[in-house]
């Protein structure tokens, strides 16, 4: 698989997290096991257009012949008949004896590791083994790979490893191999960065790839991307994470980094830095979990020169409409935002539901999860009208010279 | 529209207190370490050193209560070994700047630190002592109060050894010297070398009456008050706090 040079053909360069690189060759020959255990990531911009390569190395037995064409098809469960859940065609007798077959052929199926076939095959290619009967790595072509057309997700493959020793010669098997993909819009965007060197840890981590392209599978655009992130960070709130009101809503996980070491602890159920968040959290999750697939957030603040005065909001993990805890206003508040981050520009808010209906001030409130609305100007009735009220807009102005990406740690 | 932090360095008031000290003489703590039984009944479920400018080195740490459920008592503790006192003023500000509640605020009536910011219900400090600043915030479900577990971790930045711990404490620092320029200057560059066991950092702690110390990147500085005598006392520590060395200087500035 690729290290070096892997932007060039789509790949990006990853760490498992923040204390682990990932090593190269992911897929290593009775160390890697589970799909888990060698996972690489495609940007879909980088992909489209031009034709995914792996590179792979091989070795060969004293017995094989020095060259070989060398091909790997998917194994994929067989999906079953299109007429199964049909009781009116299903329970006939011949029915049943089609059912049965396809299911010993779905159990034989699983107990081979199928998977998905989003990557397609790999295209037979030759390889010639060197005197210590090894080969150098050759790079395949995959064929038939649908990670563009199915957006952001997280694709796991078995591949049957097949050679010949010419091209009249029958296909044997000699290898299986298990890889998790990862399929993101574009290229990574800061903090996440592309670097050469293994030992940056700023590098996309697979541990945040594994959250983010579930939360945003099937994603095509990053405006969709961000949105079904900010759904999904604002879900965690169903007890997994709650705002902070008791500590006054400091900054539990970004401050002043993105500690997602202890997020991705809490995401996992432990402990993490424990159950409170605030806006600046949630800014820094979406932003760089969507930035992991290739969104373009930032995070950054709006404030004035006193707290500004809210409307009655619904803060994530809380199910009660109030003015932030009983404060009456914020001191600031941070979200996850567009290009310059001014007031013209989308915000991405999953710290909070806004009153979505006409009067945002008064019950009874219409839920709204601000996700890519423009923060606005007074009386546009846009994020700004909704958040703070009327009184409080003046101090509840766009700081695009807070607009940050914390690294992560 | 006014930037965020300069108006919350005039919300906070910044130039009241900027620079204050509460101590006798003037502390500078360099390479900050928190032993494992800083506070008393928790044990350390992580501490993260990190040091990525341009931020200065700090310790993220969160502690928690061996016998309580997981998630009832957490205490969380970030310490930033800040330049200066000055630094650390300027920081502490910037930091009230990630914090959404509006109750909170200087409070001159908690006797601990140079300066301290708190809000209702015990359950966040923000703090101030010489170079260091602290923000310490009850983590869990279960309500902590904190105050008193502030009070210790303070006591401890500003605690100088005690003499039966002193004669018992090997010579870690071989070395202690001042390059003082020739002509008249404020400033004289500090000479520390230390003899540290392999993998055994030590922190040390920088007393003057007469100055005060501060880092410029990797390089340690003194400033002095006033022309005249000046004089430095340093202490070593190890991880668990034991007294690991001392040394004194004294020297003129012009």
């Amino acid at each position: 698989m690729y290290g070096l040079g892997a932007a060039e053909v789509g790949a990006l360069r990853l760490r498992r997290n923040a204390a682990e690189p990932l090593q190269v060759p992911e897929w290593r020959e009775g160390e890697t096991m589970s799909h888990r255990d060698s996972m690489a990531a495609y940007a879909i911009a980088g992909t489209s257009g031009s034709t995914i390569t792996i590179q792979a190395s091989f070795t060969r037995a004293a017995d094989d012949p020095p060259n070989a064409e060398i091909r790997a098809l998917p194994i994929v469960a067989p999906q079953p008949p299109s007429w199964w859940l049909e009781p009116a065609v299903s329970a006939s007798p011949a029915a049943i004896s089609v059912l049965y077959a396809w299911y010993l052929r779905f159990l034989s199926a699983v107990a081979a590791g199928a998977a998905g076939d989003a990557l397609g095959a790999v295209k037979p290619g030759g390889v010639t083994f060197g005197m210590n009967g090894t080969s150098g790595f050759e790079t395949f072509e995959l064929e038939g790979s649908r990670i563009a057309e199915r957006g952001v997700g997280v694709h796991d493959v078995t591949w049957r490893w097949q050679y010949r020793p010419d091209a009249g010669a029958p296909w044997r098997d000699f290898a299986e191999s298990r890889h998790r993909f990862y399929a993101v819009l574009d290229v990574p965007k800061a903090p996440w960065v592309q670097a050469d060197a293994s030992t940056d840890t700023q590098l996309p981590w697979t541990d945040v790839l594994e959250y983010a392209c579930r939360w945003a599978t099937g994603a095509r655009t990053a405006d969709e991307a961000a949105t079904l992130v900010t759904i999904a960070v604002n879900a965690l709130g169903n007890g997994l994470i709650e705002y902070g009101c008791p500590i006054l809503a400091v900054s539990q996980y970004s401050m002043p980094f993105f500690n997602c070491t202890a997020f991705l602890e809490r995401l996992r159920g432990e402990i993490g830095n424990g159950p409170y968040v605030n806006c600046s959290d949630c800014a820094t999750i979406v932003a760089t979990f969507a930035n992991a697939l290739g969104c373009d957030l930032w995070q950054s603040k709006m404030a004035g020169l006193a707290p500004f005065a809210l409307n009655p909001i619904r803060a994530i993990g809380s199910p009660t409409w109030q003015i932030a805890c009983g404060w009456g206003g914020f001191n600031y508040h941070e979200v996850a935002w567009k290009g310059a981050c001014t007031a013209s520009e989308q915000i991405f808010d999953a710290c909070l539901y806004v009153d979505g209906d006409a009067n945002p001030a008064l019950a009874p409130h219409t839920p709204l999860l601000p996700a890519n609305i423009p923060f606005g100007f007074f009386g546009d009735g846009l994020y700004r009208d909704r958040l703070a009220s009327p009184v409080g807009q003046v101090n509840c102005e766009p700081q695009p010279s807070t607009r940050q990406r914390r690294s992560v740690i | 529209m006014r930037d965020f932090y300069p108006s919350l360095e005039a919300r906070h008031a910044l130039e009241e207190w900027r620079g204050r000290t509460r101590l006798d003489e003037n502390l500078f703590v360099w390479r900050l370490l928190l032993p494992p039984d800083q506070f008393t009944g928790f044990v350390p479920h992580r501490i993260q050193h990190v040091d990525r400018p341009p931020w200065p080195p700090m310790i993220q740490s969160l502690w928690r209560r061996p016998s309580a459920a997981m998630e009832s008592a957490l205490l969380h503790l970030d310490a930033f070994e800040c330049p200066s006192r000055e630094a650390a003023h300027d920081l502490l500000v910037r930091l009230l700047g990630d914090v959404q509640s509006p109750l909170v605020a200087r409070d001159e009536t908690v006797p601990l630190g140079d300066v301290v910011f708190a809000g209702p219900g015990d359950s966040l400090l923000l703090f101030a002592r010489a170079n260091l600043v602290c923000v310490l915030r009850s983590a869990g479900r279960g309500r902590l109060p904190i105050t008193g577990l502030a009070a210790h971790l303070d006591a401890d930045f500003v605690r100088k050894p005690e003499p039966h711990e002193r004669a018992a404490a090997a010579p870690a620092i071989t070395r202690l010297e001042a390059e003082v320029p020739a002509r008249k200057a404020r400033f004289a560059t500090l000479r520390m070398e230390a003899a540290e066991p392999a993998g055994s950092p030590l922190m040390y702690k920088f007393y003057s009456r007469s100055g005060e110390v501060l880092r410029e990147d990797d390089r340690l500085l003194y400033r002095a008050i006033r022309p005249g005598a000046q004089d430095v006392q340093v202490y070593a520590a190890a991880g668990d706090r034991g007294h690991a060395g001392e040394a004194s200087l004294s020297f003129e500035l012009v």
